[in-house]
C-alpha cells in the first residue's frame, strides 16, 4: 500500500492531528459569526475529543488484541492472556455513549438553527443581535 | 457585518486574542491528555476483560465482546439513560418542527417540492446499496455481542440506508412508497425504548414473584443473586444483549431517520402550506 503523506502523519503524529482539529474547531466556535459554522465546529470538536479518548485505550503489548474474544470456549489461561494483552474496553464504551449524546445535541442545535432562520431570516450572529429589540 | 472584523482592527487586541486563544487550546488539550495514562490498561479495564466471558467467574456477563458487556451489563444504566436522552432529543426535534397541523412532513399530499431525484445510474446503485446495507445492518445488530457492532451501530447504518434512498430518489419516495414517515418512525422509536424497558424490568418482576434478589437490567447471575437470563438458546449466545440490541437498533434507526426527514422538509412547504413567509 502506497503510504501517502496523510497516512504517515496520521500514523506517527495522531495527537498533533487531533490538536490541530481541536484548535481549528475552537477557533471556529469563538470567531465564526455563522450559526451553522459554529455547530459544525462543535461537531468537529466532539470528534476530536472522542478520537482522543478512543486512542487512549491502546496498550504496550507485544501483540495487542481487540477487546473481543474470538475463541468461544476459552480456557482460564487464555482468559489471562486476553486480559493482559487486549486493549482497554472502558474508553470505547464511554466514547460510544458520548457519540450518541453528541449526535443528539447536534440534532437539537440544528433544529434550533432552522427555527432561528425562520424567525429572523438570517443565521449571522451580528444581525440577530441587531434585530433584538 | 462590521463587528466581526473589530477584533483584528488593532494589532494589540489581535495579539492578545491570539495568545489567549493559544493558551486556552494548549491548556484544554494537555488537560485532556493527562486524564488517562496512555499505553497502560488500568486494573478496572483488565477486570472487565478477564470477567466478560469467563464462565467460572461470578461476575461474568457471558458476552465475548468486552465493550458490549460494559455498555449493556456492567454500566447498563448509563446506556439506558443515554438511550432516553437520544429518544428525548428526537422528540424535541419533532416538537420544534410542530405546526398547527401536527408534525411537519406528515401531509405528504401537499408536499410538492418538484424533487425528481438523481439520474438512473445513482438510482440503480442506490437500490443495490440499500440491500447490501440491510444485510450488513442485520449482521452488525444481531452479532453485536460477540463481534464489533451492536444496536447503535446497526441503527446508524440503517439510517444511512434511508438517507441514501432520500438522496438518490426523493423524500416523497421514502415517505410514500417505503413508508418511512415521521409518525411511523416515532412509533418504532417508542417500540424500541419500550422493548429495552421490558427486558430491563423482567428481573425486577421475577424478584417480586419469587422473592429472590434480582436487579434492574440484570443479565447474568451475581454472587448474591441466582437470577440469570438464558445465555445459550439454540446454540446462540443471547443473554439480555440480543433483545436490547434490537430495541436500541429500532430506537437509533428511527431517531436518525426522523431527524433526516425533518431537516429535509422543503422550504416551499412552509411558504405554501403553512403560509409562513420567511422574513
Amino acid at each position: 500500500m502506497a503510504q501517502t503523506l496523510a497516512t504517515i502523519i496520521l500514523q506517527h503524529y495522531p495527537y498533533a492531528v487531533l490538536f490541530v482539529m481541536f484548535a481549528i474547531s475552537l477557533w471556529g466556535l469563538i470567531f465564526k459569526p455563522n450559526i451553522i459554522k459554529k455547530i459544525l465546529c462543535l461537531a468537529f470538536m466532539f470528534d476530536a475529543i472522542n478520537t482522543l479518548y478512543a486512542l487512549s485505550c491502546w496498550r504496550w503489548a507485544k501483540y495487542p488484541l481487540p477487546a473481543i474474544l474470538t475463541d468461544l470456549h476459552p480456557t482460564p489461561e487464555e482468559l489471562k492472556v486476553f486480559a493482559s494483552s487486549a486493549v482497554d474496553p472502558l474508553p470505547q464504551a464511554l466514547v460510544l455513549t458520548a457519540v450518541v449524546i453528541g449526535a443528539a445535541t447536534t440534532a437539537a442545535l440544528l433544529a434550533l438553527a432552522v427555527m432561528i432562520y425562520r424567525h429572523y431570516g438570517t443565521l449571522e450572529m451580528s444581525e440577530i443581535r441587531k434585530l433584538k429589540g | 457585518m462590521a463587528e466581526r472584523y473589530e477584533v483584528g482592527r488593532t494589532g494589540a487586541l489581535a495579539l492578545v486574542a491570539l495568545v489567549s486563544f493559544t493558551v486556552l487550546v494548549v491548556i484544554l488539550f494537555v488537560a485532556a491528555l493527562r486524564t488517562a495514562p496512555f499505553g497502560v490498561v488500568k486494573p478496572l479495564g483488565e477486570w472487565y476483560l478477564y470477567n466478560a466471558y469467563n464462565e467460572w467467574s461470578e461476575w461474568t456477563s457471558m458476552a465475548p465482546n468486552a465493550v458490549m458487556s460494559i455498555v449493556w451489563d456492567y454500566r447498563g444504566c448509563d446506556t439506558m439513560y443515554e438511550t432516553t436522552v437520544f429518544f428525548l432529543a428526537a422528540v424535541g426535534v419533532c416538537c420544534l418542527f410542530r405546526t398547527r397541523r401536527g408534525v411537519v412532513g406528515e401531509d405528504e399530499e401537499k408536499e410538492r417540492a418538484g424533487m425528481k431525484g438523481l439520474t438512473v445510474i445513482p438510482k440503480t446503485v442506490a437500490r443495490l446499496v440499500f440491500i447490501v446495507i440491510i444485510a450488513v445492518v442485520i449482521s452488525i445488530t444481531l452479532r453485536g455481542h460477540f463481534s464489533p457492532g451492536g444496536g447503535f451501530q446497526g441503527g446508524a447504518a440503517m439510517a444511512i440506508a434511508a438517507a441514501v434512498v432520500l438522496v438518490a430518489f426523493s423524500r416523497e419516495y421514502l415517505t410514500k412508497h417505503m413508508g418511512f414517515t415521521v409518525r411511523k418512525m416515532l412509533r418504532t422509536m417508542t417500540l424500541g425504548v419500550v422493548l429495552i424497558w421490558i427486558v430491563a424490568m423482567i428481573p425486577v418482576i421475577f424478584s417480586f414473584l419469587t422473592g429472590a434478589p434480582a436487579f434492574f437490567l440484570q443479565n447474568q447471575h451475581k454472587p448474591f443473586s441466582p437470577y440469570a437470563f438464558p445465555e445459550n438458546v439454540f446454540g446462540l449466545h443471547v443473554g439480555t444483549f440480543l433483545p436490547i440490541d434490537v430495541g436500541e437498533f429500532l430506537n437509533v434507526m428511527s431517531g436518525f431517520t426522523i431527524i433526516v426527514l425533518l431537516f429535509t422538509v422543503p422550504e416551499i412547504y412552509f411558504k405554501v402550506v403553512e403560509k409562513k413567509e420567511v422574513k
